[in-house]
């Protein structure tokens, strides 16, 4: 996909631990960026802005990418570390930004289970906006508006 | 092996063995960005206003891939103990 202006990728995280009675754990995640809490409902999951880079909120503003002729690729390998019968789930919604309109959602997980290797399940889905949910998001963790 | 510059208790382990405790914070040590944390932000010395340990006695769980050299993983636990205060830090060596 070509850009005439700069491409973003806002991104939002939340992850799971699920033990090995299969219950959803509670843990503080740790950051460069502040902590978040790991989600325990996983019909109300835990959303973190996913940048390093406050306010600003855009993913590639202090992840690891590449720009080139219009063109952003952003690189991204989120930890999952399970303890025996555990299994990490690290649940991503990205928001491509191109010509200043958010143009696909890739939803995106990073998982493993104690004892495998990790595994990446990614879908991406045509999108024009920013959730509701993603701009409060980006309010109340004290990131400007992506757009 | 033996304690970094006595700074730190080092606990060796290895996916599917059973840690001693639950880590309060999880490191990589990536092979170009060097040490990010667990949502693969390239740790800097800002960053580790956030990621200090909240107790004398946390421990760290440092991930590394499976080709990193041993002195460069003495220097992450040494980093991560210094600055980040760590008693301990758990080394897993594994799928990354």
């Amino acid at each position: 996909m070509h850009c005439s202006t700069a491409a973003h990728i806002v991104q939002f995280v939340n992850r799971e631990i699920i033990g090995a009675a299969g219950q959803l754990a509670r843990r503080i995640i740790k950051t460069v960026a502040g902590q978040y809490e790991t989600t325990t409902d996983a019909s109300n999951p835990v959303w973190n802005t996913d940048s390093a880079a406050k306010p600003t909120p855009y993913y590639e503003a202090a992840g690891a990418h590449h720009v080139e002729a219009g063109s952003l690729t952003v690189y991204d390998q989120p930890t999952v570390g399970p303890g025996v019968g555990e299994t990490w789930r690290a649940n991503f919604r990205s928001y491509v930004i191109c010509d200043k309109k958010v143009v696909r959602e890739v939803t995106w997980t990073r998982s493993q289970t104690s004892g495998e290797s990790p595994k990446y399940q990614v879908s991406v889905t045509y999108a024009d906006r920013l959730p509701a949910w993603a701009n409060e998001l980006l309010k109340a963790q004290g990131y400007h508006p992506a757009l | 092996m033996p304690e970094a510059a006595g700074v730190a208790e080092l606990a060796w382990t290895a996916q599917g063995e059973t840690r001693v405790e639950t880590p309060e914070c999880v490191l990589l040590l990536d092979p170009v960005l060097g040490l990010t944390d667990i949502d693969f932000h390239q740790v800097t010395d800002e960053g580790w206003d956030n990621l200090s340990a909240s107790s004398p006695a946390s421990a760290a769980r440092l991930v590394v891939p499976p080709s990193t050299s041993v002195n460069s993983i003495r220097q992450a636990i040494d980093t991560v103990a210094k600055r980040g205060g760590y008693a301990k830090v758990f080394v897993t060596i594994g799928d990354v």
